[in-house]
């Protein structure tokens, strides 16, 4: 079987396009929430943080063989039983995540466009089509990934530059000194969001990095991303006001149902919020990916993908379990996930990758 | 193959199962539906009182439907049952708040709107003066024309003539949760019914409503609506008619105008505000022995000019200033120039708004009049000589 | 058994298989078998260019042995263009069955073939469904070699390589791979080479025999390759990097790898000014995803998501449809499957009725029944807009992919609305993205090459800018001009 392997510059839209779904969920509501109307600046300040962050955890890696993902790595450098049981650690949190985002896109889809619905209907159609997906080749994800960002950017511009006539100046502007201490809080949850990211490190072993150009990609599309995010919390800021924005579910969406594109398209609202299922999708799949790694690892199997139907399953039934409603949803974002992703990616990851660095360094062992 | 066919089984029956049994309530056909463009809304505090009126179409009537209830939502769910079409609010252009609700709560309006998907945050906002909103939306418009049409229609002639901007609910709604105020355009309902007479028919403008802590605070007369429009910089145009100070008369077209709001700041606290007021007009019609190419001339008809938009303005926020709040937005654009030191102030505006000294100040220029040098005179072969 | 009786002895039973014995140099102690196939042959050029030159004594000379006729006949004796030697059985079958005659030297175990195919054949015309304005008219034959002098008419260079094999356990069919040494990447004539060699099939017909045999056609309604009459078009594809397929008793070529942005090009696209034809591929581009989505779109938003239409255009529909039976969902299948008789109905007809029968599926389908209230205005307008633009796609298989498609997206529609329609559109998408074709991804170079490889799928740069070949081709050589 032809192996199946990405570069890095393919793999970057895959987590591209999966990082909008965290990011268009969280940062328009907390982001206005907690950094008042600046927020819209607060991506564009995260990408230089957030790149130096990335680009350390590689350093802390660069020892260990370039086709060896986390879970490898962990098994080598702690040993069989500490090393899966790190790994599994990290699966739980993967899949919790991955029902998490599964359940959000169902209530969103319910409290949009869909209020005569249940979720569970929802849910199920996108985890088949995500466990369909992760159990194809990373080749022909990477390729859909290409098509999907691009449609989501043109759905994004075309609402956007729709909406730009519907920004008032007070709403975001002025911006002074007083406005750097909610900026910084801006940037820390722009950073917990991104973190989420940070799972692919444990597919490692299948995307081939390009040695000359090493944090080119990164850069790029970090750069892109956070651009994208920003405009769309400038536009959404600017038409409604940051104490509106606090105050929505979805400010996005409520840009999208007041916005008339084209001068001929009122409430185009089910088709941005339909297509920001492929969001949801991209990230979904992309930890299912992750999590049949961890398992494959762990079970020391030859194939990964045999491994997708019971993790889809088990996120599935999790996100059934997860919240009943959309007040335990809100419970379980407020208490577990704002709290839990930073402690996991940003505590929990370097200390481990550390370690690995350290250990790599004293007993000068190759794997 | 097998784990293919399995996985598009799975998702072909979530798919039709996606809305479950209730889910195929989603599932609508377009003819089963019944367009409400222009909704109303009564309420004393202990019943809501809705009423709901669908465009003209083609040859069919327009279906008017009415429903009390505790809340909005529950009247709006029993007027399901006048009707065997699915009633649909998604395209509700305008809704109307009667004068008695607007002074009761306009923050449960509010906090329908914002639960409700299917209606926008663009749908217009008037509230109904000395009347109530069943009265307008119940207007028997004859079979030309219906409700909706004659509030669009409202809403472009108060747009061009410079009567009031209308709100969005969007707009009122933001400006409530940043400010604890909002201007609504009021208007009146004009004639009881088609016997009176087409020029009787219809809605008026009423100036604004000035809404203070989710209840009406003030109505504004049209005059003071023509300041607010000004301060708010809306005024896209507006014909004033002036004297000229000798018996005649004039007519200005207003077409451009910016008011802007300058702060003075003294021992870091907020002194004193100046509002600076610049206008624009042109001469539309002249019924007066003026002579326009007179710098003199022309300036005694600024001055006219300024007297009347001197009135406008300075009652426009006199009445702010009276009912306790800044609804004209002044506060925003103060912060604007300095935020820091207006942070100060930010707390506790409104309060601050209502007593601040403020200094007006005015720049208006006619730039033209169009086409003519002179007046016609009537008797043929006489000239008038200019001096 | 010798050489000549075991070809005999394969065409035994076979009416059209001549066999005769011919005397060298008119001597009869010294015969040799002759045979051929009635039909395939000319008679003429039979007696004219071999039987005259060997059975006449005076030109043949005195004979020695079968070892000196022979190389003597190969040596110019023979005044046919073509002599080849053969030793095995299979080889005189194949040449036989190929329009050639043999004479069997049985002693010395070796025949030699001489071409002499009949005339009798379909001559070069214009394409039947790539017609154009401007351009070539020259269209692929059933016959191979005339197609092959089809191609080496517009690429003169020796460098323009074809190499033939045979495909069908029974039916023998020549097939020719053509490619540009020092171009084409070899990777894609060794691919096909092998998969030629390796298909253990009766015989290669039907185009759909190579199209799912070989180019993996079975995978996806998608085709994987471009399936062309027209000789220019191939020989622009070869010079591109493609590998050509020609197909003894097909009047088609095939060019392989094929991508979607390839196939929505036209013919045409160089015939015209640079501009004309980027405003063309653009309105192309539309009609795919007009006619993919149209239908599926009016179902979603005329019973989901009425919110969408302006207030105007949904009460006009609203009035279109009174006293309309049929929910929409039904309507809106019902004339696509309507559509889809009237073309296929139209495909079997007679030329004289087909008029008639268009003439009476508009007027049943389009005004009688939208004025019975069958059906609503609005339908049929969408189904037809949908129907005419999947006619500007300028593959036909594309063409019927999108419009299998169109089905399931529609059906997936009325189930669900918009997300019905974006979980169909996704799964869509990455069935696209895992199409290959000898490697080389269908969906190239959208997937990867960002905004520039969009505009270069959709627009046609003047040809003094476009320097490069497509990079997903690997062609040994990218530039195409100095």
């Amino acid at each position: 079987m032809k192996e199946d392997r990405i570069s890095s510059r393919q793999f970057m839209p895959v987590i591209a396009s999966g990082l909008f779904s965290p990011m268009m969920r969280a940062l328009p509501r907390m982001g206005a929430e907690n950094a008042g109307k600046a927020m819209y600046l607060a991506p564009l300040l995260s990408v230089l943080p957030v790149f130096i962050y990335i680009r350390l955890l590689c350093w802390l890696l660069e020892e260990c063989p370039p086709d060896k993902g986390l879970a490898e790595v962990f098994i080598s450098c702690f040993g069989k039983t500490l090393g899966r049981a790190l790994a599994l650690a990290f699966f739980v949190w993967t899949a919790f995540y991955a029902s998490y985002i599964i359940r959000n896109c169902a209530e969103r889809l319910i409290s949009t466009i869909y209020p005569q619905s249940g979720p569970w209907g929802f849910a199920a159609a996108v985890t088949a089509v995500c466990a369909l997906a992760a159990m194809g080749r990373l080749q022909t994800l990477a390729r859909a990934a290409g098509i999907f960002f691009g449609l989501i950017f043109i759905m994004l511009a075309l609402v956007l530059l729709s909406a730009l006539t519907m920004i008032k100046a007070e709403n975001v502007l002025p911006i002074s000194c007083l406005d750097i201490a909610p900026l910084f809080k801006g940037v820390l949850l722009t950073a917990n969001v991104a973190g989420t990211a940070l799972s692919a490190l444990f597919l490692r072993g299948s995307v081939t990095l390009n040695e000359k150009r090493r944090g080119k990609p990164l850069l790029k599309w970090l750069s892109l991303l956070m651009l994208l995010v920003s405009f769309t919390l400038f536009v959404t800021i600017g038409c409604y006001g940051a104490k509106m924005t606090a105050r929505e579910q979805q400010p996005f969406f409520l840009v999208s149902r007041d916005v008339r594109v084209l001068g001929l398209f009122d409430r185009i609202e089910a088709a941005v919020m339909t297509t920001w299922v492929i969001t949801d999708f991209m990230m979904v799949t992309l930890l299912f990916l992750v999590c049949a790694e961890v398992l494959r690892v762990c079970f020391v199997r030859k194939e990964r993908k045999w491994f997708v139907p019971p993790v889809a399953a088990a996120a599935l039934a999790g996100s059934a379990l997860t919240a009943k409603n959309a007040f335990e949803l809100w419970h379980v974002t407020e208490f577990i996930v704002q709290k839990a992703n930073p402690a996991v990616y940003y505590a929990l990851l370097p200390l481990l990758l550390a370690a690995v660095k350290i250990k790599n360094k004293k007993s000068k062992k190759r794997y | 193959m097998k784990k293919v066919s399995l996985a598009l089984l799975l998702l072909a029956a979530a798919l039709l199962f996606s809305g479950c049994r209730q889910g195929r309530d989603n599932y609508r056909d377009i003819e089963r539906l019944e367009l409400i463009q222009t909704l109303g809304i009564d309420g004393d505090g202990e019943t809501v009182t809705v009423s709901a009126a669908t465009g003209k179409r083609g040859d069919s009537a327009v279906i008017v439907l009415k429903n009390s209830a505790r809340t909005i939502a529950g009247a709006l769910d029993g007027m399901q049952t006048f009707t065997e079409k699915d009633i649909y609010f998604s395209h509700v252009a305008v809704c109307l708040l009667g004068q008695k609700a607007a002074e009761t709560d306009l923050y449960y309006l509010l906090d329908f709107i914002e639960r409700e998907v299917s209606v926008r945050y663009g749908t217009y906002i008037y509230i109904v003066r000395n009347g109530t909103a069943e009265d307008a939306v119940t207007l028997d418009t004859g079979e030309n024309t219906c409700v909706t049409d004659l509030l669009a229609a409202l809403e472009k002639s108060m747009r061009l003539l410079g009567d009031a901007h209308t709100y969005t609910l969007g707009e009122t709604a933001q400006a409530m949760l940043e400010n604890d105020c909002a201007l609504v355009a009021a208007l009146e309902v004009s004639g009881t019914g088609v016997e009176e007479g087409a020029n009787e028919l219809g809605f008026s403008p009423a100036g604004y409503a000035l809404i203070k802590g989710g209840r009406l605070a003030a109505f504004s007369d049209r005059e003071q609506a023509h300041g607010i429009m000004l301060l708010t910089g809306y005024l896209q145009s507006d014909t004033v008619e002036v004297s000229d100070g000798r018996g005649g008369a004039a007519s200005l077209q207003v077409t451009g105008s910016r008011v802007s709001f300058v702060p003075h700041y003294e021992d870091g606290r907020l002194g004193r505000a100046e509002v600076k007021v610049k206008l624009r007009a042109s001469i539309d019609e002249l019924h007066s022995e003026l002579d326009v190419y007179s710098p003199e001339d022309i300036s005694r008809l600024a001055e006219s000019l300024q007297e009347v938009e001197a009135e406008r303005v300075e009652g426009a926020m006199a009445l702010c200033r009276s009912a306790g709040a800044d609804f004209i937005g002044m506060g925003k654009k103060l912060e604007m120039r300095d935020p820091v030191r207006f942070s100060a102030v930010k707390e506790n505006w409104n309060e601050t708004f209502s007593s601040l000294p403020l200094e007006f100040s005015y720049d208006i220029a006619i730039e033209r009049t169009y086409n003519i040098t002179s007046p016609l005179e009537s008797g043929a072969g006489e000239t008038h000589e200019r001096g | 058994m010798s050489l000549s009786a075991s070809v005999e002895a394969a065409f035994s039973d076979c009416a059209d298989f001549e066999a005769r014995c011919i005397y060298l140099a008119g001597e009869k102690r010294h015969s040799l078998r002759f045979c051929f196939l009635d039909g395939l042959v000319s008679g003429a050029d039979i007696g004219r260019f071999v039987l005259m030159q060997i059975g006449d004594r005076e030109r043949f000379g005195a004979f020695v042995s079968e070892k000196a006729a022979l190389e003597k006949i190969c040596g110019g004796l023979a005044a046919n263009y073509t002599v080849r030697r053969r030793e095995k059985t299979e080889d005189v079958i194949n040449d036989i069955a190929n329009g050639c005659c043999a004479l069997f030297f049985d002693h010395e175990g070796e025949a030699l073939t001489f071409e002499v195919k009949s005339d009798v054949r379909r001559q070069v015309s214009e394409p039947l469904g790539e017609k154009v304005v401007k351009g070539a008219k020259d269209a692929f034959v059933e016959t191979i070699r005339m197609n092959t002098a089809l191609v080496r008419k517009k690429i003169r260079s020796p460098a323009l390589k074809i190499e033939e094999t045979y495909v069908g356990e029974r039916s023998r069919t020549k097939v020719a791979v053509l490619f540009i040494d020092g171009l084409t990447n070899p990777e894609y004539r060794q691919e096909i080479l092998r998969r030629l060699s390796e298909t253990r099939i009766d015989g290669m017909i039907s185009p759909a025999a190579f199209e799912e045999y070989i180019a993996n056609g079975a995978k996806s309604p998608f085709p994987l390759y471009i399936n062309t009459e027209r000789a220019d078009r191939l020989c622009s594809h070869l010079l591109a990097g493609h590998v050509g397929v020609l197909i003894d008793g097909l009047p088609l070529g095939y060019i392989l790898p094929a991508t979607l942005p390839q196939q929505m090009h036209s013919p045409e696209d160089r015939a015209e000014h640079f501009i004309t034809a980027s405003a063309l591929s653009v309105l192309r581009w539309a009609s795919l995803f007009i006619t993919l989505l149209l239908p599926a779109i009016y179902v979603a938003v005329a019973t989901y998501h009425q919110e969408m239409l302006p207030t105007k255009l949904m009460m006009a529909i609203i009035q279109s449809k009174q006293n309309v039976p049929f929910s929409t969902a039904s309507e809106v299948l019902g004339m696509l499957a309507a559509f889809e008789l009237l073309q296929e109905a139209g495909l079997r007809l007679p030329q004289p009725s087909g008029d008639t029968v268009s003439i009476i599926g508009a007027l049943i389908v389009g005004q009688s029944a939208v004025e019975a209230k069958v059906v609503s205005p609005v339908v049929v307008i969408v189904v037809a807009v949908a129907g005419v633009t999947g006619y500007t796609v300028p593959s036909q298989d594309l063409g019927a992919a999108l419009r299998l498609c169109r089905f399931a997206l529609t059906a997936a529609a009325v189930a669900a609305g918009f997300f019905g329609l974006m979980i169909t559109g996704v799964l869509l998408v990455m069935h696209l993205a895992s199409l290959e074709c000898l490697g080389t991804p269908y969906l190239s170079p959208l997937p990867h090459g960002g905004a520039a490889a969009a505009l270069r799928a959709a627009l046609r740069f003047p040809l003094r800018a476009d320097k490069y070949r497509e990079a997903e081709l690997r062609p040994l050589d990218r530039r195409n001009q100095k």
